[in-house]
C-alpha cells in the first residue's frame, strides 16, 4: 500500500526551558507559600484567643498575664522541655495514624476507641505473660498495635464491602469501645489485688519486663537538668523514628505511591492497577495499628496500668495534628510540638493567671479551623499566581 | 417472656422512646436540610453540644422558653462557621465538620468555668424546664414533642410543595443547571446550613432544658452522628427519617429498660451504636444520596 | 433543503435587517489568557447563526456572556438594539435570551416539569408550589411546538433526544426568541441531528434567532444562513453559508490549509490478539453489552463507531478490567482475561487511553515524572521489591516529554503546572509508551485542537504500523474514517456492521448507527 498525503507537519519546537535558577526561586517560593497558611493561622487564633480573654475577663492585663504565663511556664522553666517531648509523643503518633488514612483519602476518626483498645491488649498481655523482656516488651507493643488493627478492622470491611462512609462507622466505635473498657475493666479485667478499700477499675500492672523507662537521664547525661520523674519516656525515640519511617514510605516505595494516588484522584486509580479495596484495608488497618501505639506510654512507660481514667482525647487532637501539619512526617511533628508547647502552657495559665486554662482549648479549636481555610485560601492563591504565569510563558 | 415484651415494648418503652425520638428526629431533620441543599455537616453533634450548653444557661438567666430560642440561635451561629467555611471558602465540608466537633468538646468547658464557676466546667447547676403537657397513659411530656411533630410536617411541606425546597433541591441535585435558570446556589446552600444548625441547636436545648434538667459534658452521646445514618437509613426524605428515627429511638429506649441476664450491660448501651453500624452496612449501597452533596460549588464555574 | 427565502446580504439594497444580538468590541481576559478580544459580531433577527472554531477559540466565553454567566472586560453588547448588562442568568432570561449547554443541565431526579419550570416556578401564595399548573403549561408548550413530552416523567429516564427538547423546552418555557445552542450535535446520530435541523427550521420561521456552536462543518452548513469563524479569540470574518464550503471554514478556522483524508498504513493486519466472545455486561438493571463479539488484530486500527449510551462505555470497562462482565470471554492472545484485575490486563500488554483523561488518566497534584509512570508503576525499573527508583522514573519522564513534545519545566514540576493540553499528551504519551500489544483508545481527540489531533492521529498510525492493535472508539465518525482499518457499528450492545475502512461511508454507518439496518457484513 502506498502512503498517500502525510498529515501536514507536527507543531513547531517548543522554546526553551526556563533556566534552572528561577525553578530555585520558583521552589523557594512555594515553600514561602505552605508557610504561610501555618503562620497566618497562628497569627488568627492568638488574636481571637487575646479578644476572648478580654471579653471574658474584662482587661488587658489578664491577656499580658496569659502570654507572659505561656513564656515562663512553657517556654524558660527548665523542665518544660521535657514535659512538652513528653506530650508530644502521643501526640506525633496519632497525628501520623490520621494521617495514614488522611493519604489514601480516608477519614480515620476512631483513633480514639483505637488507641483505647490498644491500651488495653498491651496491658494485658504485659501483665499476663512471662517472658525475658527481649521478647516480652515487643510481643507487648505488638499487641498494643493489634488491638488498634482490630478496631479499626470493621470499619475498613464496611468501607469496602459495603460503601459505608467511615467516618460514621468509626465513631460509633469509639462509643462501643467506652462501653466495653467500662465492662472489662469493671469485670473481668479488674486488678483483684488491690490493696486499700477501694478498688479502682484498673489491669493488673505490667510487668517489668514489659515496663519502658523514663528518657531523663539520657537527656541529662547530655547537659540538660530535667527532674528524673517528668513524663519523658524512650516512646518518644519509637514516635520520631514512626514520623521518619511515614515520610519515606510515601516518597519512596510504591505503596506511598498508590496511597497518594488513591487519596488525591481515587478515579484515576483503577485505571492505572491499582487494586483500590487491598489498598483502603491496608490505610485503614496500618492507621489503626499505629494508633495503637498512642497511649502505650501510659500503659507501659508512665503509669504501667489501664485504668479507667486514662488519659482521653488523643485521638481528636490527631485529627487536629495532621491537618495542621498537612500530612507530612515533619509537618506533624512541629504540630505535635505546638500542641504539647500550648498544654504545657495551659498548666502555666492555670498556676499563674487568673483566667482559666480552658482558653487553651478554645486557642486550638480556632487554630484547626482557621488552618483548614487558610490552606485553602494559599492554595488558591497560589494556583491563580501559577495560572498566570503558564499563560505568560505559553 | 412476658417480661421481655413488656421491656421491649411496654408502655414505659414507649414514652421513653418518644422523648428519645425528639432531638434525633429534629437533628435528622437539619441533616436534610443542609444535605439536600448540597453540604455535607458531620459537625450535627456539635451543634447540638452548642444547643445543649446554651439552652442551660439560658434557661438558667431567662427561663425554659428564652433557653430554647438560645439554644437555636446558638445552633445557628456555628452553622454559620461552618457555611461560611464550606460555601464561601469551599473547604473539605467533612474536615470543617469535624473541626467543629473539635471545638464542640472545648468551648462548653471553658464557658462552664466562666458562666458556672471554677470546678464546674463538666455541669451547669439545675435548670427550669417548660411546663409539661399531661398526656393519658402516656405520662407527662414537653411541648416541644408536639412542637417537634409540626417541625416535621413544615418540612416535608417545604420540601415537597413549597418553591423554597424546589430550589433548595436542585441546589443539591444539580447545582450548576439550578444557577444556569437563576437560582442562586450559594444561598439556597446558606439556607441550608443555617437551617441545620437551628435544628440542631433545638435538639440540644431540648435535650438539656427538657429531657435531662441540666447541661452536663457529653450528654449528647453521639446522636449526632446517629442523625447521619438516619439521613441514609431514610433515604433522605421526610418520612423516611422519620421511620428511621423511630427505629432509633426505639433502641436508646431499650438501654435503658431491657435487662436481660444473659447480655451484658456494656452491650445493650452500645445498642444504639451497634445499631448504627448495622444500618450502615445493609443499606450504604442501597440508597441514593442527593447527586451533587459534598462536593463545593463555585458560582459561575464552567461547564 | 433551505425552503426560506435568505436575507439580501447586498447592501444598498434592501433595508438593513435588524439585529438580534450585536457585540462591539467585546473582550475578555483571565487570569493573563484573552479569552475574547475585540470581537465584533452581528446577528440579524430570525436567522439561524453559527459559531464555529477550534477548542479555546473563544467561542463558548461569548456566549456565556450572552447568557450572563461571565462579564466582557471591555466592549458592548447589545440585544435588539440597546446596550444591555447583562450581569446573571436571571438577566438574560428576562431579557428573552435562553441557552442550552452542550453538558445539559437537568436534574436527574426531577420531572420533565419540574427542571422546566425551576426558577421560574408557577406558585399559589405564600411560596406554594403549584405543579399541576407547572405540568400542564409544559403540556401545552410540548404540544405547541410539535414536541409531545409526558411533563411527568423524570428526566433520567427519557432518552438523550427528548433531554435535548426538554433542554429546548425551558428556553420556550421563558419566552426565550434569542436561543444560544452549544455544540447541540455532540451527542446525535445523523438521523436524530436531522430532527434536530428541522426542529430549527420551525423555530426560525417562528421568529426565533439561533445561534449555535458547532464543530462539524458539514453540518453547520447545512442549517446555518451564516456563519462567524474565530480563531484565538478573535473574529476571522462571517460569511454566508450559501457562499462558502467547508474546506474554506476549516482553513479560516485554522489559519492554514487542512487536510483532512484518510491515512492509509504501511502494515497490514496481522493474527487475531484481542478475541472478544458473546459479552455480556448487565448494569442499573439493563443488559448493555448483550452478546457482543470482536475481534482484533496485530497492526489493525479497529473502529468502533456508534451513538453513546449504547454499550461502548461498558464495553470498554469490561475489556480495561474496570467492570466484571456476566458471561462471556475475553482474550488477548492465548491468556484469557475475562475476570482479570487492571494490573494484570496492563502486564499482559494492554494500554489504555480513557475518554477523559483528566479525572481518570493523571493526578494532577503529583509531578510530571510521577504521572508519567502512572499504570506502569510497579513494575521495574521503576519499582523495585516495593521501592521507586526515582532516578529510572525521572529518566523515563525526562524521556517522554522530549519524544512526545511534551511542555513541561522540568519533570520535577506538579503537573497542573502543565497546559491542559501538554497533560493530555502526556496521558497519551505514557500508553504509547509502554509499548503495549494492545492499545484500546476511547475518544482520544475529544478536546483537543487540530494540530494535537493530528499528532495523536500520527502516532495511532505508527503505533499500528509498529504491530499494536488498536481499538478506536470514537464519536467522531470522520476521525474513525481516517483512521479506521475496520471499521465496527455498536448498537444496543451488540456490533451490528462491520465493514473495511476504505469502505465505509458516513450516512452508511449512520444508519447502523442508529439501528436501522443490522446484520454483519463479511470482516475484511
Amino acid at each position: 500500500m502506498k502512503t498517500e498525503e502525510r498529515l501536514p507537519a507536527a507543531p513547531p519546537p517548543e522554546p526553551e526551558r526556563p533556566a534552572r535558577r528561577q525553578l530555585w526561586a520558583e521552589q523557594l517560593r512555594d515553600l514561602g507559600y505552605r508557610l504561610l497558611a501555618p503562620a497566618a493561622s497562628l497569627i488568627f487564633a492568638a488574636v481571637v484567643g487575646a479578644l476572648i480573654i478580654l471579653v471574658v475577663q474584662g482587661s488587658t492585663e489578664d491577656v499580658a498575664d496569659v502570654a507572659g504565663a505561656m513564656w515562663s511556664y512553657g517556654v524558660e522553666n527548665k523542665d518544660s522541655l521535657a514535659f512538652i517531648l513528653g506530650r508530644a509523643t502521643p501526640l506525633i503518633l496519632a497525628g501520623l495514624a490520621t494521617a495514614i488514612a488522611f493519604k489514601a483519602g480516608l477519614f480515620n476518626i476512631g483513633v480514639e476507641g483505637q488507641y483505647a483498645i490498644g491500651m488495653l491488649t498491651a496491658a494485658v498481655v504485659g501483665s499476663q505473660l512471662q517472658a525475658p523482656t527481649v521478647i516480652h516488651l515487643p510481643l507487648t507493643v505488638l499487641a498494643g498495635m493489634a488491638g488498634g488493627l482490630l478496631w479499626a478492622l470493621i470499619p475498613a470491611l464496611l468501607r469496602v464491602y459495603r460503601g459505608a462512609h467511615e467516618v460514621i462507622s468509626t465513631i460509633m466505635m469509639n462509643y462501643v469501645a467506652s462501653a466495653i473498657l467500662l465492662y472489662l475493666l469493671a469485670g473481668p479485667l479488674k486488678d483483684l489485688n488491690q490493696a486499700g478499700d477501694v478498688a479502682q477499675l484498673r489491669t493488673e500492672p505490667v510487668q517489668d519486663t514489659a515496663r519502658v523507662g523514663r528518657m531523663a537521664g539520657f537527656f541529662n547525661s547530655l547537659g540538660f537538668d530535667f527532674r528524673p520523674s517528668v513524663p519523658l519516656t524512650w516512646f518518644l525515640v519509637l514516635a520520631l523514628v514512626a514520623a521518619v519511617v511515614y515520610a519515606l514510605t510515601i516518597r519512596r516505595t510504591r505503596f506511598g505511591y498508590e496511597l497518594r494516588v488513591l487519596g488525591t484522584n481515587p478515579r484515576a486509580a483503577e485505571p492505572s492497577g491499582i487494586r483500590t479495596n487491598a489498598m483502603f484495608m491496608k490505610a485503614m488497618l496500618l492507621s489503626g495499628a499505629v494508633a495503637g501505639l498512642v497511649g502505650l506510654q501510659e500503659v507501659l512507660a508512665l503509669e504501667g496500668v489501664m485504668k479507667i481514667d486514662y488519659v482521653r482525647g488523643f485521638g481528636f487532637a490527631g485529627i487536629a495534628i495532621a491537618l495542621l501539619g498537612r500530612n507530612s512526617g515533619l509537618g506533624i511533628v512541629a504540630a505535635a510540638l505546638l500542641f504539647a508547647f500550648l498544654d504545657r502552657s495551659a498548666t502555666g495559665i492555670e498556676l499563674r493567671t487568673e483566667v482559666p486554662s480552658e482558653v487553651i482549648i478554645i486557642l486550638q479549636g480556632v487554630l484547626i479551623l482557621s488552618i483548614v481555610v487558610a490552606f485553602e485560601l494559599v492554595r488558591r492563591l497560589a494556583a491563580r499566581r501559577r495560572l498566570q504565569e503558564t499563560h505568560e510563558r505559553a | 417472656m412476658p417480661e421481655i415484651f413488656g421491656q421491649l415494648f411496654g408502655i414505659a418503652v414507649f414514652a421513653s422512646l418518644i422523648r428519645a425520638f425528639v432531638p434525633l428526629f429534629l437533628a435528622t431533620l437539619g441533616g436534610l436540610f443542609n444535605e439536600r441543599s448540597g453540604i455535607v455537616n458531620i459537625g450535627i453533634d456539635g451543634m447540638m453540644i452548642f444547643g445543649t450548653w446554651f439552652g442551660a444557661w439560658g434557661s438558667l438567666r431567662y427561663g425554659p422558653a428564652a433557653g430554647l430560642l438560645i439554644a437555636t440561635l446558638s445552633g445557628v451561629l456555628v452553622a454559620a462557621i461552618h457555611a461560611v467555611a464550606t460555601v464561601t471558602f469551599r473547604v473539605d465540608q467533612i474536615v470543617s465538620g469535624v473541626a467543629i466537633n473539635i471545638l464542640a468538646l472545648g468551648v462548653p468547658r471553658f464557658l462552664s468555668i466562666v458562666a458556672f464557676g471554677e470546678g464546674q466546667e463538666a455541669q451547669s447547676p439545675a435548670v427550669r424546664s417548660l411546663p409539661k403537657i399531661d398526656l393519658p397513659g402516656l405520662g407527662e411530656i414537653s411541648p416541644v414533642v408536639p412542637l417537634t411533630i409540626v417541625l416535621g410536617v413544615a418540612a416535608w411541606w417545604v420540601f415537597n410543595r413549597t418553591v423554597l425546597g424546589l430550589r433548595l433541591r436542585s441546589a443539591g441535585e444539580n447545582p450548576r443547571a439550578a444557577e444556569s435558570l437563576g437560582v442562586r446556589v450559594i444561598n439556597m446552600r446558606y439556607a441550608g446550613v443555617l437551617i441545620s444548625g437551628a435544628f440542631a441547636g433545638l435538639a440540644g436545648g431540648y435535650l438539656s432544658i427538657e429531657l435531662v434538667g441540666q447541661y452536663t459534658e457529653g450528654m449528647n452521646q453521639g446522636r449526632g452522628f446517629i442523625a447521619l445514618a438516619a439521613l441514609i437509613l431514610g433515604n433522605w426524605s421526610v418520612i423516611g427519617v422519620a421511620f428511621s428515627c423511630l427505629l432509633f429511638a426505639w433502641t436508646e429506649a431499650l438501654t435503658v429498660y431491657l435487662r436481660v441476664d444473659w447480655i451484658n450491660n456494656a452491650f445493650i448501651a452500645s445498642l444504639p451504636y451497634i445499631v448504627t453500624l448495622v444500618v450502615l452496612a445493609v443499606f450504604s449501597r442501597r440508597v441514593r444520596p442527593p447527586k451533587a452533596v459534598g462536593h463545593a460549588y463555585e458560582a459561575g464555574s464552567p461547564v | 433543503m433551505a425552503e426560506e427565502a435568505k436575507e439580501p446580504a447586498e447592501p444598498g439594497g434592501a433595508r438593513p435587517a435588524p439585529l438580534a444580538v450585536e457585540c462591539r468590541g467585546v473582550t475578555r481576559r483571565y487570569a493573563g489568557v484573552v479569552a475574547n478580544d475585540q470581537i465584533d459580531l452581528e446577528v440579524r433577527e430570525g436567522e439561524v447563526h453559527a459559531l464555529v472554531g477550534e477548542n479555546g477559540a473563544g467561542k463558548s466565553t461569548l456566549m456565556k456572556m450572552l447568557y450572563g454567566l461571565e462579564q466582557p472586560d471591555e466592549g458592548e453588547i447589545l440585544i435588539r438594539g440597546e446596550p444591555q448588562q447583562i450581569d446573571s442568568p436571571r438577566k438574560a432570561i428576562e431579557l428573552r435570551i435562553g441557552m442550552v449547554h452542550q453538558h445539559f443541565m437537568l436534574v436527574d431526579d426531577f420531572t420533565v416539569a419540574e427542571n422546566i419550570v425551576l426558577g421560574s416556578e408557577p406558585s399559589r401564595g405564600g411560596g406554594r408550589l403549584d405543579l399541576e399548573e407547572a405540568e400542564r403549561r409544559v403540556g401545552e408548550l410540548a404540544r405547541g411546538f410539535g414536541t409531545p413530552l409526558d411533563p411527568r416523567a423524570r428526566v433520567e429516564d427519557i432518552g438523550v433526544g427528548q433531554q435535548q427538547r426538554v433542554e429546548i423546552l425551558k428556553l420556550l418555557y421563558r419566552g426565550a426568541d434569542i436561543l444560544i445552542l452549544d455544540e447541540p450535535t455532540a451527542v446525535l446520530v445523523p438521523q436524530e441531528v436531522e430532527e434536530l435541523f428541522a426542529h430549527l427550521r420551525d423555530l426560525k420561521a417562528d421568529g426565533k434567532t439561533i445561534i449555535f456552536i458547532a464543530h462539524s462543518l458539514d453540518e453547520v452548513l447545512q442549517v446555518a444562513d451564516r456563519i462567524t469563524v474565530l480563531r484565538d479569540g478573535k473574529v476571522i470574518g462571517t460569511v454566508e453559508a450559501a457562499d462558502t464550503d467547508t474546506h474554506q471554514v476549516a482553513e479560516m478556522m485554522v489559519g492554514r490549509p487542512v487536510l483532512l483524508r484518510r491515512v492509509e498504513g504501511k502494515a497490514t493486519p496481522g493474527e487475531p490478539l484481542l478475541q472478544v466472545k458473546d459479552l455480556r455486561v448487565t448494569a442499573g438493571g439493563k443488559e448493555l453489552v448483550a452478546g457482543l463479539d470482536l475481534i482484533v488484530r496485530r497492526s489493525e486500527i479497529y473502529g468502533l463507531a456508534g451513538v453513546e449510551g449504547n454499550g461502548q462505555a461498558e464495553l470498554v470497562e469490561a475489556l480495561v478490567g474496570l467492570r466484571t462482565p456476566d458471561t462471556g470471554r475475553v482474550y488477548l492472545d492465548d491468556d484469557e482475561l475475562t475476570r482479570a484485575d487492571v494490573r494484570t490486563r496492563r502486564q499482559a500488554g494492554l494500554a489504555y487511553i480513557p475518554e477523559d483523561r483528566h479525572a481518570r488518566g493523571m493526578v494532577l497534584q503529583m509531578l510530571v515524572s510521577e504521572n508519567s509512570v502512572l499504570g506502569q508503576h510497579e513494575r521495574a525499573p521503576f519499582s523495585r521489591h516495593g521501592l521507586l527508583d526515582l532516578g529510572a522514573i525521572r529518566r523515563w519522564a525526562a524521556d517522554l516529554i522530549r519524544g512526545f513534545r511534551v511542555k513541561a519545566p522540568s519533570v520535577a514540576a506538579p503537573a497542573y503546572a502543565l497546559s491542559g493540553g501538554n497533560q493530555q499528551k502526556l496521558v497519551l504519551g505514557r500508553e504509547f509508551a509502554s509499548k503495549p500489544k494492545l492499545l484500546i483508545a476511547a475518544h482520544p481527540t475529544r478536546g483537543l485542537d487540530i494540530g494535537a489531533t493530528q499528532f495523536v492521529w500520527q502516532e495511532l498510525v505508527e503505533a499500528r504500523d509498529a504491530g499494536v492493535a488498536v481499538l478506536l472508539i470514537s464519536a467522531n465518525l470522520e476521525e474513525i474514517l481516517a483512521l479506521a482499518d475496520r471499521v465496527g457499528v455498536i448498537h444496543d450492545g451488540r456490533i451490528v456492521g462491520q465493514f473495511r475502512g476504505s469502505e465505509a461511508t458516513m450516512s452508511e454507518l449512520g444508519l447502523y448507527m442508529t439501528g436501522a439496518r443490522s446484520g454483519e457484513e463479511p470482516a475484511a
